[in-house]
């Protein structure tokens, strides 16, 4: 069983006044390239890394991130 | 690109740089003046040695942050790919002169100096590309 993460992390940007992926990389403390990265879908952040992104936009995380199980 | 890239490009090409040029000039050497001769070649080895240069070379990134969990896990990968890499040359080197050379055979000393350095030219020249292919991998869906 394979399984893919997807996230609402773009469109969760635009919809908080069209944060730049910069200032959301400053917010949870990584570099802009990794947030580039976890928005689509090349890396699978770290639990910590998740929930500080939820938060960073006042959501759970199981708003931010979605997990299928193909 | 961020700075582990260019040092990771640095060390391709300095690493690259050096085996090649190491063949070409012993093979080269070796057509026209024989093995002992030959073996000054290997001289050019010593360009590997500029790859130590990059961390001086290549500055701090702008920013806050300058290293994050991403690029931790990709140096972590990326000097376990280095490290078995140079092992499995490490070995095979070893092995190639033992069954070479076989059980009553001799080899000069330098013979292990020179299959260390390659190991280690091994570890660095692996450790960087495999750093550019997993940046160059999540860049290309960028």
């Amino acid at each position: 069983m394979s399984e893919k993460l997807t996230n609402t992390i773009r469109r969760l940007r635009f919809d908080a006044g069209e944060m730049t992926q910069q200032a959301l990389a400053d917010k949870v403390g990584v570099t802009r390239q990794t947030i580039i990265a976890i928005e689509q879908g090349g890396y699978t952040p770290s639990l910590v890394l998740g929930m500080k992104i939820a938060h960073a936009f006042n959501k759970t995380i199981e708003e931010v991130f979605r997990l299928e199980l193909l | 690109m961020n700075r582990i890239q260019k040092v990771s490009w640095l060390m391709v090409i300095t690493q690259g740089s050096a085996l090649l040029l190491a063949v070409v000039a012993v093979a080269v050497l070796y057509c026209l003046f024989g093995f002992p001769v030959a073996k000054s070649g290997l001289g050019f080895l010593g360009i590997a040695g500029i790859g130590g240069l990059g961390p001086l070379i290549f500055r701090k990134d702008p920013g806050v942050v300058t290293c994050d969990e991403r690029d931790r896990a990709i140096n972590s990968t990326a000097a376990k790919s280095g490290f078995g890499a140079s092992y499995v040359v490490f070995y095979l080197l070893c092995m190639g002169v033992f069954f070479a050379k076989g059980m009553q055979g001799m080899v000069s000393v330098e013979v292990l100096a020179l299959i260390c350095m390659l190991a280690g030219i091994t570890a660095f020249l692996v450790h960087g590309l495999t750093i550019l292919i997993l940046y160059g991998r999540e860049k290309a869906n960028e």
